[in-house]
């Protein structure tokens, strides 16, 4: 008896490994892509974009790092992408808890709005945004960021406003006949419960921004601050009027997507289970 | 207690609510302003903003907009399949990840490495896997299976849509898996143990457990995948640019400001207006829907 | 965990207190520059960016009038930053307009000023000196810009391939009949090369009256041929724009006539459409490509075996002997070979028509030994920009235009043909080289495609094009009449 569950349990597991492992070879194919054409001059690109390249050379790599000016835009893409990162994490956590918290008309209708806001098209505020950003002189980076925290609230405060209604009650009461003030009690008891909601909306966010192209164009332009995105549409755009020099953009997207990469591997980890249920505990 | 949160619930919403109105908010409602008006974008066709007001001309122009009207309905079209695949994919992304032990992180980051790839790259990568690898290579008559549906897939009308979802399905379901995922990690154990104590089984299990406390989660997958499918834009002009009548709203509202000259952009907000009043009515209600069946502490 | 909280809020407010100082010091930086009257600029030649930036440092050092230019790539991507720079509170003194087309809107907003009627006297001295073909003017009176530069563009072809086609003392004689031939000469010539590349023999054949023998065997350079022309399916604008523009010339002199287009000169380009098909049809199905021979069909219209780097790809390769591009190509070919480009001419784009289709006065022969050379973007000013910054604007350009600083920038920089050539200057490549003799001898057409209405050429007549007629084998004479009529009415619609 005991052993036939066990076995089950076994080809349950082999059937999901299979599963998974198809899918993320599926997943990664046009990743390969990118990869295997990271390494090929425009030519082999253009004629075989299939093939392994026909010399591995790190050529391509190298120049791309060098065109992008990679340490530098690096440093750019990081400031404006770790600032507006930690201003999304304070005001929309501290909006959603709000909201979640305190129920009444005020509250609905911020949360709708808000709600409501993640269906704008960028398109439809583009110019009186700008123009508005331009008028109190926030045209750069410090403008860029604050359109950034803006903009990725919506998504944030939903995010977080869905979670803290899993977090029991019972907890902050506790805090507050401890004597606790709201900020001690938000930061040191509540927070830490959203631990991987923090995450995931430091990921969601963190990745657009990252990749965001028509942002900073429109502020920062084909100034010397330049993000690794721009950099790389700079570099396609000096290149000519027609046509792609897919021999720098490949190599470009691979090593500007990188650093992404890393910081999700690690920032993976927080992804525990049960975190509600460690906290009951403590 | 409520009178606690009562207390701070301003200080504590303001920080976000200003940054709104100032990045969203007011730069929306001048935008809605300028859907009455002769706006060409940086200037008012006939004098100043006061000038312009042209009424609901812009609004009459929109909807008597072949074009518009077939991006309406091709978008809503699209967003229905979409959503449907993207959330089926992410859910049993997540669930199958749930069940595993060695190797879930590496998983995890497979399936969401799509994502961070945008941009430049993407168009070349699904032209040529939609255009080489599935025509020519797995589904042409000499290919793995011979799918005819599958080949030229960006050369006509219905074939697109599916290759668009076939092309965000695979970009945003690692996306999608992650909320799923942390909406799992929220779900107390013991209420696993108590039903299991109860002799319930895996489905049982599901149903009765899982899908009731993931609510919060699917509302907000449910409202993500629907917001931006509505309004994707990128792929779309990576894959057809709209040729083969494939313009998505986004797109269209982008053309129409290209397509005239000096451009439309009244009539161009117009579109925006009615989109975002469409996709707000349809998702509010969603969200109500799937906010009432949601379980809170 | 009360450790943590403090570390939290003392992050918390040093990360305010640095973004409020950056911002606090940017601003700074801007009241700094209104004091010193920098000169915006909008370049929307975005692939001379590097260089446009250099010569506006070069202007500064000269002049000490402060420079800050604002890049774009060409095409519609240009517009929108274009416009949010203009409701900026620097908006640019110096813009960059694609011609006709785009003059509408700027008109309209009462930011271009008319160069003919400025005070500065050097500055109408300038813009009278513009060849009245190349002003940007909608009335024939006006005269809003100066111009970038010219391009032109034709069938490249690669000299060596000629030579190894023929007799290599023959190369030059051959071009020079392919220049002069008739449609129907030239169409012999591409069916004979066709069936050469099948079989090669040493078959002889008339061009411009002139018998020529192909030599019998392939040489390395000719056995890589497998189709006559490279042609980019998926794009739109070579067909749509580009070979278009070749028929509209029959009717229209110039941009300006088009945008003034008659009922009846509408009417008078269904013969010539009809031939702009057929001629389509003929290079849509000679084909070669990277993978060998190309069939029209889905295929063809496969942005990822037939788009624009494809098609460069496959003639610098030498798959294909012709190239239907202009000399903004010259780069992309360098990257594939520079041998190939070096030795790149363009011959004419040959329409079979007749002379009783032109109403411009030009003839069927001139019109098929002729390459289109225009002016593909202006520099203008911002008539709402301050006074000082006009005056600024309008030393920068004078100074630009200077002999020298044309043959430093215009040429070496950004690798381009000046509008007015002077004797002494000396031109950067074999195509400009090339769009030059035909200038000289004035064998050119215009571009009144730039007059047509917005769109018309490329995202509607392209576009049908590309997706009912190129994804299908066989064209009938009823299909080429289909054509003309379907762009004849949706120009009349879009007026």
């Amino acid at each position: 008896m005991k052993g036939s569950v066990f076995f089950r349990k076994r080809v349950v597991r082999a059937i999901l490994y299979i599963g998974l492992t198809a899918l993320a070879l599926y997943t990664l194919m046009p990743l390969l892509f990118l990869l295997l054409n990271s390494f090929k001059g425009q030519a082999e690109i253009i004629r075989n974009p299939l093939a392994p390249p026909q010399n591995f050379t790190l050529e391509y790599l190298i120049r791309a790092y060098q065109e992008i000016h990679f340490p530098k835009a690096l440093g750019y893409t990081v400031l404006i992408t770790l600032f507006s990162l930690a201003f999304i994490v304070l005001f929309s956590s501290l909006c959603g808890w709000a909201i979640t918290r305190h129920k009444s008309r005020a509250s609905t209708v911020i949360y709708l709005v808000f709600v409501a806001a993640m269906l704008i098209p960028f398109q439809a505020v583009m110019y009186p945004l700008m123009n508005l950003m331009d008028r109190v002189g926030l045209k750069n980076i410090p403008g860029l960021i604050v359109m950034y925290t803006g903009f990725g609230l919506s998504l944030s405060i939903f995010l977080y406003s869905g979670f803290f209604k899993s977090v029991p009650r019972a907890i902050e009461e506790a805090g507050f006949i401890d004597g606790a003030n709201i900020f001690q009690t938000f930061f040191l008891l509540v927070f830490p419960l959203v631990k991987s909601t923090t995450v995931t909306v430091l990921i969601l966010n963190g990745m657009w921004i990252w990749n965001d192209y028509l942002l900073p164009y429109l502020t920062l332009g084909t100034s010397e601050s330049r993000t690794l995105v721009l950099e790389l549409f700079y570099a396609k755009m000096t290149a000519g009027q027609f046509g792609n020099p897919w021999e720098l953009i490949f190599p470009a997207v691979l090593i500007s997507v990188l650093p992404m990469v890393i910081v999700f591997l690690c920032l993976q980890k927080y992804f525990v289970k049960g975190v509600s249920e460690g906290a009951i505990k403590s | 207690m409520e009178r606690y949160y009562k207390k701070w619930f301003y200080l504590l919403v303001l920080p976000a609510v200003l940054l709104f109105v100032f990045v969203i908010g007011l730069p929306f409602v001048i935008g809605t302003i300028y859907s009455f008006t002769s706006w060409r974008g940086t200037y008012f066709a006939g004098g100043t903003l006061s000038e312009s007001f042209v009424g609901l001309e812009n609004y009459i122009q929109a909807f008597s907009d072949e074009q518009f009207i077939h991006s309406m309905i091709y978008t809503t079209a699209y967003t229905l399949v979409a959503v449907v695949a993207i959330n089926i994919v992410a859910l049993s992304f997540a669930l199958m990840l749930g069940r595993i032990k060695r190797g879930v992180g590496l998983y995890r980051t497979v399936f969401f490495l799509p994502n961070m790839l945008g941009g430049l790259a993407m168009g070349f990568i699904w032209q040529f896997i939609f255009q080489v690898v599935y025509t020519d290579l797995l589904f042409s008559p000499d290919g793995l299976f011979h799918v005819e549906f599958l080949r030229f897939m960006t050369q006509d009308t219905t074939k697109a849509l599916f290759a668009l979802v076939i092309m965000t399905v695979w970009q945003s379901a690692g996306y999608m898996m992650l909320i799923y995922i942390s909406g799992l990690n929220s779900i107390p154990g013991e209420l696993y143990e108590a039903a299991e104590i109860d002799g319930a089984g895996p489905i049982r299990k599901f149903f009765t457990v899982t899908l009731p406390l993931l609510m919060p989660s699917i509302t907000i997958v449910l409202f993500l995948t629907l917001a931006n499918s509505f309004k994707l834009l990128d792929q779309n002009i990576a894959l057809t640019n709209g040729d083969f009548n494939t313009r998505l709203m986004a797109l269209q509202i982008l053309r129409t400001i290209q397509d005239k000259t000096p451009p439309n952009y009244g009539v161009a907000q117009a579109q925006a207006v009615v989109f975002f009043v469409i996709v707000a009515v349809i998702s509010l209600f969603q969200v109500s829907l799937t906010r009432r069946k949601e379980v809170e502490y | 965990m009360n450790h943590n909280f403090r570390r939290f809020a003392a992050l918390l407010m040093i990360s305010m207190i640095a973004v409020f100082a950056v911002a606090c010091t940017a601003q700074d930086g801007d009241l700094n520059n209104a004091q010193n009257q920098t000169l915006y600029l909008f370049n929307s030649k975005g692939e001379n960016a590097e260089a446009f930036k250099k010569m506006c440092e070069d202007f500064t050092k000269e002049t000490g009038i402060p420079t800050s230019a604002f890049s774009v790539g060409a095409g519609q991507d240009a517009q929108e930053p274009l416009r949010t720079q203009m409701n900026s509170v620097n908006p640019p003194a110096i813009f960059s307009l694609q011609g006709l087309k785009e003059l509408p809107e700027w008109k309209e907003s009462g930011r271009i000023v008319d160069l003919s009627s400025v005070e500065n006297e050097e500055m109408r001295k300038l813009a009278d000196a513009i060849p009245e073909s190349m002003r940007l003017s909608d009335d024939g009176k006006s005269n809003y810009g100066i111009p970038f530069n010219v391009e032109g563009y034709g069938y490249m072809v690669d000299q060596r391939m000629i030579a190894d086609l023929f007799s290599g003392e023959q190369q030059e004689a051959v071009i020079e009949g392919l220049k002069q031939a008739s449609y129907e000469e030239f169409i012999a010539f591409c069916d004979a090369v066709t069936q050469y590349i099948e079989t090669p023999a040493a078959k002889t054949i008339e061009i411009n009256g002139k018998p020529y023998t192909f030599t019998a065997q392939k040489t390395e350079r000719t056995k890589k041929l497998n189709g006559v022309f490279a042609f980019a399916g998926s794009e739109k604008w070579t067909y749509g724009d580009h070979l278009i523009n070749v028929a509209l010339n029959t009717v229209f002199l110039d941009a300006r006539s088009a945008q003034n287009a008659t009922e009846a000169q509408l009417e008078s380009l269904r013969q010539p459409l009809v031939a702009y098909a057929k001629a389509l049809d003929y290079v849509s199905s000679h084909a070669g490509g990277i993978k060998g021979s190309a069939k029209r069909g889905n295929d063809l219209i496969n942005a990822a075996n037939f788009g624009y780097d494809q098609s460069v790809q496959s003639f610098a390769d030498g798959n294909a002997l012709f190239l239907q591009q202009g000399n903004w190509a010259y780069a992309n070919i360098e990257k594939v070979s520079k041998d190939v480009a070096e030795n790149a001419v363009f011959l004419p784009i040959k329409l079979p028509i007749t002379d009783a289709m032109i109403k411009t006065g030009k003839t069927a022969k001139e019109m098929n030994s002729s390459i289109p050379v225009y002016v593909p973007n202006y520099y203008v000013i911002n008539a709402k920009a301050p006074k000082e910054a006009q005056e600024n604007a309008i030393r920068f350009l004078l100074w630009m235009q200077k002999p020298e600083n044309v043959q430093k920038y215009v040429i070496e920089a950004f690798h381009s043909v000046p509008y007015m050539a002077d004797e002494g200057m000396k031109l950067d490549d074999s195509l400009s080289v090339s769009i030059m003799e035909y200038l000289e001898e004035g064998k050119t057409l215009s571009a009144p495609y730039h007059g047509a209405p917005n769109i018309w050429s490329s995202e509607v007549v392209g576009k049908e094009l590309m997706e009912k007629y190129l994804t299908k084998s066989e064209w009938t004479e009823d299909d080429y009449h289909s054509i003309a009529d379907f762009a004849i009415t949706r120009w009349k619609n879009m007026r």
